[in-house]
């Protein structure tokens, strides 16, 4: 029996086995979460919108959202809460991590790949001044919900 | 396959085996499970930029809007910082990391040095013993064995480097890794040198032990703590040479 032969069998064996074991522990015990969902108050609409209508501008609300999220592919649903649009309706814009730009109206809703257990990106409301603010308790307000596929 | 398992499993090498198989894996494992936990909790701490009161508005024209790459560099600050955090989040885990490598090293040098029936024990009690280049030979071995498990503890933070913090400069985690392999090293030492020279197993845990808490304890995430670790275990080393040389010159 020659030591050469019993490194080798030991070194090959045992990080095979380690890569096997890390590979589930990383894993199976991290605390990420696999969905996210947060309502985004948006500050003093009721005045701003007022104020907008005076001037003949459109109100911007403009915020970037950072969860720890698990990694893979990841539907991203937006859209607004506590407004009513008669007119113009209000557009979202959504700005991922990779530079990548989803525009849309009503609902934003998108599908992301990702290989870092994050999720960050940049939201931008644009709200018209024909808009007006529905009485609630809580006001308006946006709502992001992430859900991994 | 077939020669694997015919060259460990006949004679007792399997058992030097299965040891060092258990303690690779005992390691990656409490590694990945420190690294899984301190990832999400340095993501927490180091990005948080979601507004939680609400978000503030403005009227349009107010302030000029960025450009999307803005956000994706801005992605790769959080990042940075997030791996920062990451390194000194899992080193202040460091009384656990040490406990377990200390006791991983100990299974996997353990039937290893029983089989070579070498102490300085005689040392105390003038009493024959196996020849001192033996004991140099067996250290030599045992940092062959200590191979895989540095393999086992660098594993984890490469994969997390790879899959979940890509694309940035690593050098927090360079300077993690190197404070643990270095305090591995230490542990490696001390375990080898302690048996050899009291040749009791109990007593080679119970000073690993007090020397991995005494030292790691006291020491913050820097280089420092490497070099520290890198001077301990030379110093142990240079009392195991003095020890054999008491006994080569039948003191």
């Amino acid at each position: 029996m020659s030591w050469k032969k019993t490194l080798v069998v030991i070194f090959l064996v045992s990080l095979s086995l380690s890569a096997l074991s890390s590979a589930f522990g990383l894993t199976y015990w991290t605390p990420l979460k696999a969905s996210n969902h947060a309502r985004i108050r948006l500050d003093s609409a009721d005045q701003l919108l007022k104020f907008a209508g005076v001037v003949n501008r459109s109100v911007i609300y403009s915020f970037d959202v950072f969860w720890p999220m698990q990694p893979g592919k990841t539907r991203v649903q937006a859209w607004v809460e506590g407004i009513a649009c008669p007119k113009e309706n209000y557009t979202i814009e959504i700005v991922t991590m990779d530079g990548r730009v989803f525009n849309s109206t009503e609902i934003s809703s998108f599908v992301i790949e990702r290989k870092d257990p994050f999720m960050y990106f940049h939201v931008k409301l644009v709200i018209p001044p024909s808009c007006t603010v529905l009485p609630s308790r809580d006001g308006p307000g946006v709502v992001i919900d992430a859900r991994k596929e | 396959m077939k020669w694997i398992l015919r060259n460990s499993l006949s004679d007792y090498l399997f058992v030097e085996v299965l040891a060092v198989v258990l303690a690779a894996v005992m390691i990656g494992s409490v590694t990945a499970y420190v690294s899984a936990d301190s990832i999400y909790k340095a993501s927490i701490m180091g990005g948080t930029v979601t507004p939680i009161l609400g978000a503030p508005g403005q009227l349009s024209g107010q302030s000029p809007e960025k450009p999307p790459e803005y956000y994706a560099e801005q992605y790769l600050n959080i990042k940075e910082r997030i791996a920062s955090l990451f390194g000194r989040l899992v080193w202040s885990n460091s009384s656990l990391l040490s406990a377990v490598y200390a006791i991983g090293v100990l299974i996997a040098l353990f039937p290893f040095a029983y089989r070579m029936r070498v102490s300085f024990v005689p040392l105390l009690f003038r009493e024959r013993t196996g020849p001192v280049s033996l004991v140099l030979k067996g250290f030599v071995l045992s940092l062959g064995f200590l191979l895989p498990l540095f393999a086992s503890v660098v594993m984890p933070l490469v994969m997390v480097k790879r899959n979940w913090l890509s694309g940035i400069e690593a050098s927090s985690l360079l300077m993690l890794a190197a404070i643990l392999l270095s305090l591995l090293l230490l542990l490696t030492v001390a375990v080898y040198s302690t048996y050899i020279l009291w040749g009791r197993v109990d007593l080679a845990l119970v000073f690993t032990l007090l020397l991995a808490f005494g030292l790691s304890g006291k020491l913050g995430f820097e280089w420092r703590s490497v070099w520290v670790y890198l001077g301990a275990s030379l110093g142990i080393l240079l009392v195991m040479v003095i020890a054999a040389q008491r006994r080569l010159m039948r003191v």
